[in-house]
């Protein structure tokens, strides 16, 4: 977690256990900024990212004592938020989300273990900061199945390790890069003809 | 049998489809030394691999860029402070 403001070894579990208020405190003001941008990616509506994060922090205080320490403090909160905004997710669906066989659709195909189609490398330029681009790869997120868009979001953008995203989502780490791939392949081919026509 | 005759048969060898299924793995570091050496033979000598894994990383760099969110407002922090407080001590 590059940006992570802090690291598990700077929060005093103990103090959190006892219940001490300056170590909850600590913890807010760490965290806050970073969940809510990753709940606001998730749930794109800054009202609803405040209030899971608010409820994700009051239910982890409940249950620090149930806090077993196995996995960093900040992937805990992160699967007590991640669990309550899919509830909301479920609630407010704005967009129709691709089903398996669509993502089938988006895979390479391969001729005698060789690639079906030919490819070119993309442009240099394609990472030049360009918000019709920016539009078209938000897009080609939304589309995805609510659980490759969790996989994306967590490993790609909140940049949480395969290690990490396996135990917040109680996957294997071989499940995770299975899903990861067929997501980042699916991104690839939406964006694939915009990016050869030229059009962005 | 020459030794370097016998180590150049019995290297892994893999297909543009096997090295797709290893791309995350790759990235991440993941893949044994000997998957991992087959797995660079192959991408150095072939172009449609290697096309492959720019358009693979650069959609991956698109992802990340694509979704940046403002700064969180200034008052996010008291906000959750005061609500914090508030329920903690309803209990």
């Amino acid at each position: 977690m590059p940006d992570a403001p802090e690291t598990q070894s700077t929060y005093d579990l103990e103090a959190l256990k006892r219940g001490d208020p300056a170590a909850f405190e600590a913890l807010v003001r760490a965290e806050s900024p970073r969940l809510f941008r990753f709940l606001l990616r998730f749930l794109e509506n800054e009202e609803d990212a405040h209030n899971v994060m608010q409820e994700a922090f009051l239910q982890a205080f409940r249950r620090i004592d149930t806090f077993r320490g196995d996995a960093r403090l900040t992937t805990w909160l992160y699967g007590i938020a991640l669990n309550q905004a899919r509830v909301l997710l479920r609630k407010n669906r704005r967009y129709e989300a691709m089903d398996e066989a669509d993502l089938d659709r988006l895979q390479p195909t391969f001729s005698r273990g060789m690639y079906a189609q030919r490819h070119r490398p993309w442009p240099p330029d394609v990472l030049a900061e360009r918000e019709d681009l920016r539009r078209l790869v938000r897009e080609a997120i939304d589309q995805l199945p609510d659980s490759y868009r969790e996989i994306i979001l967590l490993r790609d953008i909140e940049e949480l390790s395969t290690e990490e995203v396996a135990r917040l989502l109680n996957l294997s780490e071989g499940a995770v890069r299975v899903r990861l791939h067929r997501a980042r392949q699916a991104l690839r081919a939406l964006l694939s003809p915009h990016i050869e026509k030229g059009d962005v | 049998m020459k030794q370097w005759l016998k180590k150049w048969l019995g290297r892994k060898r893999l297909t543009c489809e096997e090295v797709n299924r290893f791309l995350a793995a790759y990235l991440d570091g993941a893949l044994d030394a000997r998957t991992r050496a087959a797995f660079e033979a192959h991408l150095q000598a072939c172009a449609d691999c290697q096309a492959y894994l720019d358009q693979y990383r650069k959609t991956i760099e698109l992802t990340r860029r694509a979704a940046e969110v403002p700064e969180p407002p200034q008052e996010l922090i008291e906000h959750t402070l005061a609500f914090l407080r508030e329920r903690l001590s309803q209990k």
